[in-house]
């Protein structure tokens, strides 16, 4: 994929590879033992999409929070580029769910936050981020406050904000969330399209189940409490995907077999004859 | 003191016509000095009706005076205090001068010893619990008890006067800056921490800028009090001031004196109250404007 040449080199993917093996946690709570993640697994090559879906509620944010250092996991391992990554926080840019625009910060600054945060010079960082305004559709919003945008706009300055940091890894934890379903549409295929050129390695965690698929190369569903991969389907849609893509057979195929997986969990192994989905029961890992 | 409530919901309250213009072209702003005289205009023709409310309350007053024939050492005619300040100016301006120096020294003071307090209690748990009790008992003295006091240990100059504002103000802009601080999102010091942020960083770039809006809020309340402690740390002891003044006025049976120190101080208290949205409008553009919820697009 081609990018203009003004676009600074470290926000190109491919970034790192990334392999989190049976990775789980335990909350206590008034002397409850909350057992939250049990044994996930996964991974991402460099510049691969990834997506984590799963019921509400159901431990994505927590694993999350363990991948951008924020928690500790009680074992497991996780994995950049083959080396064991610890405190992993340097390795990936996080984008909550809220977009948590800084309302003091107008909107370019709330972008070079990261950097900022890194110790660049904030004419630098600006300079930095300025070129990736356009791609952003941001133009003539630079000086704006948040408070001035509308919600499509602020998700993407909080992506902006995300992906300049230069971080290896991109996580997105339910980016699109609070958005309207139009505004939400529009926000995957850009977000789509924006992939596509800059191949940054993405894990996006969703419950949205057209939103993952329209996304990622692989989905990854999670059973629930404690949560543990119960099915893991290759998307072998053809790419670039624009909106005809979500009209197609083969995506209302895919689509039923992540909500059936997602209803009955226990019953995953029922629906591995549809596509390429691969069932995980019991924790074992077949194929 | 309606005038300066008046006043206040009149600079707090909904937009004029003229701030939705003013937000609307908010990204090519003209010429800065201009608007600040407009938003000044407006504030001031907003604050007509508190104007009259108070005109009537003044004429009734002088109309009961005059009809009852009231002894003015008792009750003074507003005219006749408005008349007897006036000749009394160079001796009113010059007690004015050294309350106005002891108020805004033992704010600017006070909000040191604030700023300091609450960071030092916001960025260490045991600090919070050694402080802050302490802090909360500081406010158990009473003021009658402690001005005197100060007097007896540093004299009559300033420092005493000071200290009695300090001890007065400073509490309302620590508590209001330690919930300003503690209203940070959790959510967003994940973010932060996430881009690597530390515990100052944390403080100085997320939580300080949080807690703004508070810290006026706390700001106002203080500096109500403000002028109020100045004067009374003079009734207790000093050789210059208006408590000074009002108090020697009222030996000499000077009533209608003590009533143009009263109106002075008025004046001074609203001066300063006004003063913190300047400021506040000054060092949050942002906020008033998100507060009434414009969008442009």
């Amino acid at each position: 994929m081609k990018t203009s040449p003004s676009i600074p080199s470290q926000f190109h993917g491919p970034g790192a590879s990334i392999e989190v093996t049976d990775v789980s946690k335990t909350f206590q709570r008034r002397g409850e033992h909350l057992r939250v993640l049990d044994r996930i697994s996964l991974e991402a090559a460099a510049g691969e999409f990834v997506s984590i879906i799963g019921p509400s509620g159901c431990g994505k944010s927590t694993l999350f929070n363990i991948l951008a250092g924020l928690e500790s996991a009680d074992g497991g391992k996780v994995k950049v580029n083959d080396a064991v990554a610890t405190g992993a926080s340097e390795h990936f840019a996080y984008k909550p769910q809220k977009d948590l625009l800084f309302p003091w910060r107008r909107v370019l600054d709330n972008a070079t936050l990261g950097l900022e945060v890194q110790g660049m010079k904030k004419k630098e960082a600006r300079q930095l981020v300025e070129p990736l305004i356009e791609k952003f559709g941001l133009t003539g919003f630079e000086h704006c406050y948040p408070y001035e945008l509308s919600g499509g706009m602020r998700q993407r300055v909080a992506l902006l904000r995300t992906v300049v940091q230069g971080r290896q890894i991109v996580l997105l934890d339910e980016p699109f969330g609070a958005l309207d379903y139009l505004t939400r549409t529009e926000l995957q295929l850009w977000l789509s399209s924006m992939w596509e050129q800059f191949r940054w390695t993405v894990v996006l965690v969703t419950h949205d189940v057209p939103e993952a698929l329209l996304l990622s190369d692989r989905v990854y569903v999670l059973g629930n409490r404690p949560a543990n991969v119960c099915c893991v389907l290759d998307v072998d849609l053809p790419r670039p995907r624009g909106l005809e893509c979500i009209g197609t057979p083969r995506f209302a195929e895919l689509e039923e077999v992540l909500l059936n997986n997602l209803r009955d969990p226990d019953k995953a192994h029922r629906f591995t004859s549809i596509g390429s989905a691969q069932s995980i029961v019991d924790g074992d890992v077949d194929g | 003191m309606s005038l300066s409530r008046a006043l206040a919901n009149e600079i707090e309250g909904e937009g004029t016509p003229l701030d939705a213009m003013e937000a609307s072209g908010g990204v090519t702003s003209p010429n800065r000095r201009s608007r600040l005289a407009r938003t000044i205009g407006t504030r001031l023709a907003g604050a007509w009706p508190a104007l009259i409310a108070m005109a009537v309350l003044v004429g009734l007053w002088q109309l009961i005076v005059v009809m009852l024939k009231v002894d003015p050492t008792v009750l003074p005619s507003p005219a006749r205090v408005a008349s007897q300040g006036w000749i009394n100016r160079s001796a009113l301006w010059q007690n004015t001068l050294p309350t106005i120096k002891e108020t805004l020294i033992g704010i600017v003071a006070a909000l040191v010893v604030s700023s300091v307090l609450s960071a030092a209690i916001d960025l260490s748990k045991p600090t919070r619990r050694v402080v802050y009790p302490l802090l909360v008992a500081s406010q158990s003295i009473p003021v009658l008890v402690i001005a005197p006091l100060f007097v007896i240990w540093f004299g009559f100059g300033l420092l005493p006067k000071i200290l009695v504002v300090i001890l007065v103000t400073f509490f309302p802009t620590t508590v209001a800056l330690l919930e300003g601080f503690n209203s940070t999102e959790p959510e967003a010091s994940n973010l932060i921490r996430s881009m690597g942020a530390g515990r100052f960083k944390e403080f100085w770039m997320l939580r300080v800028p949080t807690a703004l809006p508070f810290f006026f809020a706390g700001l106002r309340v203080a500096v109500s009090f403000a002028v109020l402690a100045a004067i009374f740390g003079e009734w207790v002891g000093a050789s210059m001031g208006l408590g000074v003044y009002m108090e020697l006025e009222k030996n000499a049976l000077r009533t209608d004196l003590v009533f143009a120190a009263v109106v002075v101080t008025a004046a001074l208290s609203m001066a300063l109250y006004g003063l913190t949205f300047l400021i506040q409008n000054a060092t949050m553009p942002w906020y008033r404007h998100s507060r009434q919820g414009k969008r442009i697009k």
